[in-house]
């Protein structure tokens, strides 16, 4: 459309845009920061994870991938790993569940568009505050004589106080339970957006054929938003491997390192046991797993583009 | 099912009656289902919103009151408290001016570099631009933590651990990306007759940039801004390893100190928390409908 509309221009007044290489200019300024702030920072965590680095940080001589080695021996990181996925599993299902269902609630078309757009603004609240005033509001909730324990003891279910962040059963879920809690507004709108753009007619071709509610759901709405349903889950997957802040104020790897995820794990080599080479060889490793994810998710995101 | 009701209905002769009751029990069972669903869609947006209306809450209580059982739902007693307790600690108030100087540092330079980039990326057509996008797009898929040592080593060998401006650069790196995107996208949905209109009328091709296109493409701005404002704001990650002192430190390290005390103070905890979640407030009263537009934005991915 656009182009056309250039095409016209340029036919029209027999102007020409000057060079396409001035477009450079523009993008240069992002592009040198990128380099220097991303790009070599990464570099030098790869060239750590395979030289001698000393505690100050001082990179020395070629260490024979010792540290690479010791990545597939460590029972800890490897632990730490199975730690991440769980958490992130958790997550995703969770948000992915109800940021689902909340979406398809709001799309229904006989509520009041005022009401809507009112329960959907509330709703995004979540996604909007720091990690740090979550990790304190869940905090207070969670508390041994939180409002969750006191709930659940006024309904009978519990006679003793859950310690949800200090008991090693429950810490994990408990945090991925907040890690959602935070996503679910995302996946909302996200979804919501796919659905609004399902064209109107393919709802109405289903009433004239006679199709219900629940087929035209199994067989437009949800075959239409599952490519969405899927990038999304991979972003947040993607997230909940790399999320460090919540894990970090919450429990910092507690109660007796059950929720010692990678990342956590990353920080506690590189800043608690100084260890810097192998921290980056962790961090490096994180980095390849998440690009992999990410090269899943640009191919798959190229083909759910409900936005368009 | 809808078909075969249809089909089976001429086979059986209806009365006036049965038809109206039919129609009425149709309707009847509607209404349930939009009861329920109306129902299930306050609840859990109520449950949505309860951990921030119950740290409000939080903030205007004492911890006996926060922590009895069963716990009162409003405060018994409001009382200030927690909030004189802030203001008689100078390092809350220090970390907080941090907050609002680098937040302000990080959304200049982002949208600054991601205008001038975004606007290369949607009206040239560069050789390598596509890869370059999907390697900025990318950067939304990168955990932070992997970059935390080399950060660490870099400012600390530049001298820059424990400044503001390291902080900045820190941040900057992981939210400009976004803000490309943003602002290609922005930019894409304005024709580029406008900007060549004024340049064959004269402009050089910056004055176009700045009277004709930088007007036109305000409401992305200001999504833009909002993203890179609150992205710094509520960072916490980088804020926590790349400073030390109050004399750096911003807002969501002090609240993430609480944690680490023996007994966590939690009506002022919560005050300190409100009072850090007043930019957000402000945005999310008067400029909700950019908040929303940034957030889809950013993942457009086209």
């Amino acid at each position: 459309m656009v182009n056309s509309n250039r095409m016209g221009l340029k036919r029209l007044t027999g102007w020409r845009p000057r060079g396409q290489s001035v477009g450079y200019l523009y993008v240069l300024p992002a592009i040198l920061f990128l380099l220097v702030f991303t790009v070599y920072p990464l570099a030098q965590a790869a060239v750590m994870s395979v030289t001698q680095v000393s505690t100050t940080g001082k990179i020395g001589a070629w260490n024979n991938l010792a540290n690479w080695l010791r990545l597939f021996q460590d029972g800890v990181f490897l632990h730490a790993v199975g730690l991440s996925l769980q958490f992130a599993v958790m997550g995703t299902v969770g948000s992915i569940v109800f940021g689902l269902i909340l979406a398809q609630l709001l799309n229904l078309r006989w509520l009041p568009p005022g009401l809507t757009n009112l329960l959907r603004g509330l709703a995004v609240l979540p996604w909007m505050f720091a990690t740090a005033v979550a990790a304190l509001m869940w905090g207070l909730l969670l508390h041994r004589d939180g409002l969750i324990n006191a709930w659940l003891n006024l309904v009978k279910l519990t006679h003793v106080p859950i310690l949800f962040v200090g008991n090693p059963n429950t810490a994990l879920a408990s945090l991925a339970a907040v890690f959602a809690w935070r996503v679910i507004p995302f996946i909302m709108v996200m979804v919501l957006a796919g659905l609004k753009s399902i064209p109107q007619d393919l709802y109405e071709a289903a009433a004239v054929d006679g199709a219900n509610t629940w087929q035209v759901y199994w067989r437009i709405t949800l075959p239409l938003v599952m490519p969405l349903i899927l990038t999304l889950s991979i972003l947040t997957f993607v997230w909940g491997v790399g999320q460090y802040d919540l894990i970090r104020i919450i429990t910092g790897g507690g109660p007796i390192d059950t929720t010692q995820v990678v990342s956590f794990y990353i920080y506690r080599i590189g800043f608690l046991t100084l260890d810097w080479g192998y921290g980056a060889t962790i961090s490096i490793a994180v980095f390849l797993v998440n690009t992999v994810c990410a090269v899943i998710y640009l191919y798959l995101s190229r083909r759910a583009r409900p936005w368009d | 099912m809808g078909l075969m009701d249809t089909v089976a209905a001429p086979a059986e002769p209806r009365t006036e009656a049965s038809a109206r009751r039919l129609r009425w029990t149709a309707r009847g069972s509607e209404a349930v289902v939009r009861v329920i669903s109306l129902l299930v869609l306050v609840v859990l947006v109520a449950a949505l919103l309860l951990p921030i209306l119950w740290m409000a809450l939080a903030a205007f209580k004492n911890d006996i009151e926060l922590f009895h059982s069963p716990p009162p739902l409003l405060p018994p007693h409001p009382t200030l408290q927690a909030f004189q307790y802030l203001l008689g600690e100078p390092r809350y108030l220090k970390m907080l001016g941090n907050s609002y100087l680098i937040s302000t540092l990080v959304m200049l330079l982002s949208t600054g570099l991601a205008f001038l980039a975004g606007y290369g990326f949607s009206r040239y057509r560069l050789w390598g631009g596509e890869a370059l996008l999907l390697v900025t797009l990318f950067s939304q898929m990168f955990p932070q933590v992997s970059l935390i040592i080399p950060y660490y080593n870099i400012l600390n060998r530049l001298g820059l651990y424990d400044t503001y401006w390291g902080l900045v650069l820190a941040d900057t790196s992981f939210i400009v990306p976004f803000c490309i995107w943003m602002f290609k996208n922005y930019l894409d949905s304005i024709p580029p007759e406008l900007e060549e209109a004024a340049m064959v009328d004269g402009a050089s091709r910056l004055t176009a940039l700045w009277r004709v296109v930088l007007p036109l493409t305000l409401p992305g701005f200001v999504a833009t801004a909002i993203y890179a404002f609150l992205g710094a704001w509520n960072e916490y990650t980088f804020a926590v390893i790349l400073t030390k002192t109050e004399a750096a430190s911003p807002i969501t390290v002090g609240i993430g100190e609480f944690f680490g005390l023996f007994t966590v103070k939690w009506s002022q905890m919560s005050a300190l928390a409100l009072v850090a979640s007043v930019p957000l407030m402000i945005i999310f009263v008067f400029l909700q409908r950019y908040l929303m537009e940034g957030m889809v934005a950013g993942a457009v991915n086209r």
